[in-house]
């Protein structure tokens, strides 16, 4: 019998893995209100931002060579040194449970909403 | 002797078309309503086809030059990265194409880009110190689901043509898949 190009047990699997990642995906979606911006390197937060409170744009560098731009309800990875600049292009984060992660300088930017509660934390994996 | 030096000979070519596929891919730009750095995992036709000509251990090789190439230009967290990625993909699609024949390319391919994702995710969660990178997994798996379906049918589509390739050259018909 030849392999079949795409499988009875195939549609099962896709069909999981579509419900799986929409469960956890759209609640995300519609994540909106106050939110707060933790900072951490290595595990260790270094900055932590309301970001109802910037009026204008500031930029925070960090001591690792990542520069961050807070705006109002905004925040984003302005420049880094490392290779691929995934941060960067990550744009800016607006709803709570958004991350930009730089791997090489061990960096993560989440957004929490300002109880303390990010929704995505809400997951066990 | 003579197929040992036939086996080195493909394998060196497969990996250098893996190692070109990745670096191809890596020009690409993302579009705008995908995670930052989602590309569609092309190179991982070769490891699909290494490991249905010759089982894991030279499909695992050929994750590892992968992994090499990507430390080389990239640096080390794209190595560890690229390694964990590839090689837990790559257990996984040899496990699938060799022992069940109840998946068909589609359901391989998914599966092998849900377990390269979630090979690199881990590096990345450990590497940061940070599990709010999890964040990233239900927005990765629907990528892994378009990536998977795309190298699972191109797969199917070239493996005929390969395979008769392989057999011209290595003379040998000791293959499943």
């Amino acid at each position: 019998m030849k392999r079949k190009c795409f499988s009875k047990t195939d549609f099962f699997l896709i069909a999981a893995v579509l419900l799986i990642a929409l469960a956890f995906w759209l609640p995300s979606l519609f994540g909106n209100g106050d939110v707060t911006a933790e900072v951490t390197v290595d595990g260790e937060t270094v900055l932590k931002l309301d970001l109802q409170t910037i009026d204008a744009p500031r930029e925070f560098p960090l001591d690792n060579g990542v520069v961050l731009l807070a705006e109002k309800q905004s925040i984003r990875v302005l420049s880094a040194d490392c290779p691929d600049k995934l941060c960067v292009q990550a744009g800016a984060l607006s709803r709570a449970g958004e991350v930009a992660v730089c791997v090489p300088n061990q960096t993560v930017v989440a957004l929490h909403t300002a109880n303390g509660q990010s929704e995505p934390d809400a997951i066990t994996y | 002797m003579k197929k040992k030096t036939y086996f080195t000979a493909l394998f060196g070519m497969l990996a250098a078309v893996a190692v070109t596929l990745s670096f191809l891919e890596s020009l690409l730009p993302t579009a705008a309503f995908l995670p930052p750095g989602a590309k569609p995992g092309l190179s991982n036709l070769v490891n699909m086809f290494a490991s249905s000509l010759w089982g894991l251990f030279p499909a695992l090789g050929i994750a590892a030059i992968k992994a090499c190439f990507a430390g080389i230009t990239r640096g080390m967290t794209a190595f560890w990265m690229s390694l964990c990625g590839g090689v837990l993909s790559t257990f996984a699609m040899t496990l699938l194409l060799r022992h069940t024949r109840r998946f068909g390319f589609v359901g391989i391919g998914v599966i092998g880009a849900i377990c390269h994702n979630f090979g690199q995710l881990c590096v990345a969660a450990v590497t940061v110190g940070n599990r709010s990178v999890l964040g990233y997994a239900p927005v990765l798996l629907l990528c892994a689901l378009a990536a998977g379906t795309l190298t699972g049918l191109i797969f199917r589509a070239v493996l005929p043509a390969l395979q008769r390739a392989a057999d011209a050259f290595l003379h040998t018909k000791d293959r499943k898949g």
